[in-house]
């Protein structure tokens, strides 16, 4: 404020000792002397009006030394003097005159103005506080139903239950909402009336038997708004008898189509602006609340559903899984079964292997490299003795495990029994009744012939003082390394069990032995054996190639080194068949 | 023991476990220390035996407890209101004495019990400088109706007996709600209604108070010429509501008086600038419409009360540097402050007076580290001119200090 043109409102009293109203007043007064008689200043000029009064009146009340007052008005002594004299002639009789009653009127008349605008003023500001109060009430109010829609978005997820949904919804409501009382009514069930099923805010002990029929509530538009302008009905008297409230909007909450229940809130009184009447801005609330309950809700439910379907597909792995622990528990009874049977069987075939002392006796320098695929095999080997001749054999039955096992059974009696017989001697007329003998066992019925069922096999018999060999051989050859020289003797192309019906029999051979002779017969699994670098076969010839490597060796050590071979040739991989390489010095 | 506060604060539904949280969290900053007293402090909506016995079973079945309902709390990190809330201050002191007052049948006879209180104060000796945190229960349902249990004769009494400028005298009258549902108050282990409750500080306790007015004066000086207990009739000879209704215009209904309509009596100069520190406020709570009155909180407006209207007006900056202000005049008297309690006018919380700032949130940043109670009272009693006087629409801070 700068009242009187050239210095400010607050400094006016320390130069002059008047406020700036009176300051006002005495300019008005001395511009009417001015322009009754005085000449100069410039009437109009009120600047140079304000300037003379306040000279004149720091003159009349020497409030602050003349050297400060010539300083500031940047004029000399001698001016200072005529002008603030002359300032303070006039003024001295103002200030002395006693107030006129057109004077007093005047001021008091302007008193009057003043005072009535700054009432005017301050009650149109006590309004349009009250009016500013009011929006912003509103608005914060919406701000608190979004930070509540927020709040129950962060709080409530798909594994909470449709009950604590209610409950968690309904203290939120009151609190962020101002609300007083807030509860979900419920559709009875076979029924068209509502109950009372959850609660927030309300003393009254609930009874569920009481119950309410409400019928304007069935649209998703539909609402209800009790507040003082309304007219009470069944529902607001039902709602104020049960939870104590008298001022409330109700809403639907809808799942999908069907109604889920009924959502009210409200306040127990009506008094701005602690508790303002209840309007249609609370309606929009509570629907944006009954909508995201009613998603809540849905989620709840799916979740509720998944989760039942959930717990059906666990009990039936839990009950499968029991299944199968009581069939892995029957299957490893049966399988011990199975393996102490193999095991048995395993000791039956060693019963009919020769021992190892009858081998020494019968082939003194010689050795069985016996390698069963499995714990019993399809491969045997057979000694024995008639005459002056003593007769072994490698055989390959068919197939390899308990299967082959069978087969060197039938191989072996027969061949022990024909041995028996006095009219049969070479190996080959032994072949020719085995081969008889198999066929009768497995081919009766010719319809369903198997011509897998049989045996490959080689058996000789050697006349150590004649120094004399014969053999006969199904598939597999007999080797003879003579002075480091391999000598491979051919083997007839079918197998022992063949139809007999075909006739064919085999050949008996005769070799003259020298002394040093190494003989070799053997099955074809130590040949058929993957390994080496790229998995392959080690293939006949490697076999052979290794007997003249190794036949330098004693008949121990050539054990041992085709032992070894075979098991760095096999490495990690599986073993194909059963594998059995017999070997004699002479 | 060097004196040492803690503060707890919380808004759980359960009553039970908002007293234990509150008081786990006061008793977190006391280092064990024993409490001289705790100040407790919660809304109507609690279950007050319920919150009690959580207190106690943190703090001690025999610790000194006192307090009542509040329409808020106010603490350094936490304020609220019309909730859940509920607030504790726990004082651990040997320097500072702690005396606990109370009377009872507050309503039969206000100034009655005024009088009961000055006695009790004058009946003991006191070290240092004392001073009493007066509350009283505000809420009288006791006839099934409600009627509000008056400051002025509680205070002109006080006044009488007690020179409020050497023993300054401050506090509040409690509401739990602003529907003012029945009210309770707690003392040690037991529970009351209508009574008038303190504590009075001693030994080494020092007291420093501002007044913090949300409104400034918006009107000329007009004479209140007729009344009827708190009825104002007319003003300026003519019918209250007349009068007014011609200042404020017709957009402002009736019902709004109730609250937005604020009368001020200046006790200061008439003239003189504004200063809040003489202003006694008087909110008007309803109006009359067949006797054209006005109806206020307090029966203190009498015919000839020279009166001056006032407008809503929250000054933060006021607040802010009169509370830096009151710390910087401890200090430099080499006092050190040790707690402050704030109260204030439940119409001045920003929901309800329509601010988007809280007054106490500008509080809670100047006061800095300083531990602070506060709440939202009905009535705030204030030392203005050396007496106790009732106000309203009001925020007193007081700085205690040693």
């Amino acid at each position: 404020m700068n009242i009187s043109g050239f210095i400010e409102d607050k400094q006016l009293k320390k130069y002059t000792g008047v406020e700036p109203g009176e300051f006002y007043l005495l300019l008005n007064d001395l511009k009417e002397i001015y322009k009754d008689g005085g000449s100069s200043p410039d009437n109009d000029d009120l600047s140079e009006l304000s300037q003379r009064l306040f000279m004149g009146l720091a003159y009349i009340k020497g409030l602050v030394p003349v050297k400060e007052l010539m300083e500031l008005f940047e004029i000399s002594e001698n001016e200072f003097n005529q002008e603030g004299k002359e300032a303070a002639s006039l003024l001295t009789g103002l200030l002395t005159k006693p107030l006129s009653t057109k004077d007093y009127e005047k001021y008091e008349e302007i008193i009057n103005y003043y005072q009535y605008r700054i009432d005017k003023l301050g009650g149109v500001a006590v309004a349009v506080d009250a009016t500013i109060s009011t929006v912003k009430s509103e608005l914060r109010k919406k701000n608190n139903g979004l930070s509540l829609l927020n709040e129950l978005q962060n709080s409530i997820d798909a594994q909470i239950s449709i009950p604590e949904i209610f409950e968690t919804t309904l203290k939120k409501l009151n609190v962020n909402l101002r609300m007083d009382v807030s509860a979900v009514l419920m559709p009875v069930k076979g029924s068209s009336s509502f109950h009372i099923e959850y609660q927030f805010g309300s003393t009254i002990t609930l009874n569920t038997a009481d119950k309410i029929v409400i019928e304007n509530l069935t649209n998703k538009s539909d609402f209800v708004l009790i507040n003082k302008q309304s007219e009470e009905n069944d529902f607001s008297k039902f709602i104020k008898e049960k939870l104590g409230l008298p001022f409330f909007v109700a809403v639907p909450i809808f799942s999908h189509n069907s109604l889920l229940g009924i959502l009210v809130s409200g306040r127990l009184k009506e008094l701005k602006p602690f508790f303002p009447q209840l309007n249609d801005s609370d309606v929009d609330l509570l629907k944006s609340l009954a909508a995201f309950i009613s998603v809540s809700c849905t989620n709840a439910n799916l979740y509720s559903i998944a989760d039942q379907l959930v717990q059906v597909r666990t009990d039936q792995v839990v009950q499968q899984k029991k299944e199968i622990e009581l069939k892995n528990n029957e299957l490893e009874i049966l399988f011990k079964h199975v393996t102490d049977s193999i095991h048995y069987a395993k000791n039956i075939q060693e019963a009919i292997l020769p021992p190892t002392n009858v081998l020494n006796a019968l082939l003194p320098d010689s050795f069985v490299l016996y390698k069963p695929k499995d714990i019993v095999s399809g491969d045997f080997y057979w000694v024995d003795k008639k005459d002056d001749w003593v007769y072994f054999a490698a055989v390959d039955c068919t197939g390899h495990g308990v299967p082959g096992a069978f087969m060197s059974i039938v191989g072996y009696n027969l061949l022990k029994d024909i041995l028996m017989d006095d009219a049969i001697s070479t190996p080959a007329q032994i072949m020719d009744k085995m081969n008889i003998g198999v066929s009768s066992t497995f081919h009766r019925d010719k319809t369903v012939r198997n011509t897998k069922d049989g045996m490959d096999m080689t058996l000789c018999a050697i006349n150590f003082q004649t120094m004399e060999l014969q053999y006969a051989s199904a598939f597999n050859p007999l080797y003879i390394i003579r002075n480091n020289e391999l000598t491979k003797y051919k083997a007839d192309k079918f197998p022992v069990g063949m139809d007999v019906a075909e006739t064919k029999l085999f050949t008996n051979n005769l070799i003259k032995l020298q002394k040093g002779d190494t003989i070799y017969i053997a099955s074809d699994g130590y040949a058929d054996q993957f390994g080496g670098p790229k998995g392959k076969k080690f293939m006949v010839s490697n076999f052979r190639n290794l007997l003249l490597e190794i036949s330098k060796n004693d008949i121990e050590t050539q054990n041992d080194l085709l032992n070894q071979t075979i098991g760095n040739w096999k490495g990690s991989l599986e073993q194909v068949d059963d594998i059995l390489v017999m070997g004699l010095r002479v | 023991m060097q004196t040492t506060i803690g503060i707890g604060y919380s808004e759980l539904f359960d009553s039970f476990n908002a007293g234990k949280e509150c008081a786990l969290e006061a008793v977190k900053s006391l280092d064990g220390n024993p409490i001289s007293i705790a100040i407790i402090f919660t809304t109507v909506r609690h279950d007050a035996e319920l919150f009690q016995n959580g207190i106690k079973e943190i703090i001690g079945a025999d610790t000194r407890l006192i307090g009542g309902y509040s329409v808020g709390i106010i603490t350094n990190d936490h304020l609220g209101y019309d909730g859940y809330q509920a607030g504790i201050m726990c004082i651990c002191s040997d320097s500072i004495h702690i005396d606990q007052i109370i009377e009872h049948n507050l309503s039969a006879d206000e100034y009655d019990c005024g009088k009961r209180i000055a006695r009790q104060i004058k009946n003991k000796t006191y070290e240092g400088d004392p001073f009493l945190f007066l509350c009283y229960d505000a809420v009288d349902r006791s006839s099934g109706r409600l009627k509000i249990n008056m400051a002025t004769p509680l205070c002109k009494a006080l006044n009488e007996e007690i020179d409020c400028s050497v023993l300054p005298i401050f506090g509040a009258g409690l509401t739990g709600d602003m529907m003012f549902r029945p009210t309770k108050q707690w003392l040690n282990n037991e529970i009351f209604q209508n009574t008038a409750f303190g504590v009075l500080f001693s030994g080494a306790a020092k007291i420093d108070s501002v007044i913090m007015h949300g409104c400034e004066p918006a009107s000329d000086y007009h004479t209140v010429t007729k009344t009827k207990g708190t009825l104002i009739l007319e003003i300026d000879n003519i019918p209250a509501l007349d009068f007014i209704q011609n200042l404020v215009g017709e957009s402002l209904s009736f019902e709004d008086y109730g609250f937005f309509l604020t009368i001020s009596m200046n006790k200061g100069k008439k003239y003189s600038k504004f200063d809040p520190e003489y202003f006694s406020n008087r909110m008007c709570v309803n109006v009359n419409k067949e006797t054209k009155a006005i109806i206020m909180v307090e029966p203190d407006i009498v015919d000839g009360t020279e009166i001056i209207f006032m407008r809503r007006s929250v000054d933060f900056d006021y607040i802010k540097n009169s509370t830096t202000e009151l710390i910087k005049k401890i200090k430099d008297q080499g006092k050190t402050p040790r707690f402050a309690l704030y109260i204030t006018c439940a119409g001045r919380a920003a929901h309800y007076y329509g601010s988007d700032i809280e007054d106490a949130s500008i509080l809670q940043k100047s006061l800095a580290d300083i531990p602070l109670l506060g709440f939202y009272s009905g009535v705030e009693i204030a030392r203005l001119n050396g007496k106790a006087e009732p106000l309203d629409w009001t925020g007193v801070l007081h700085i205690i200090s040693e």
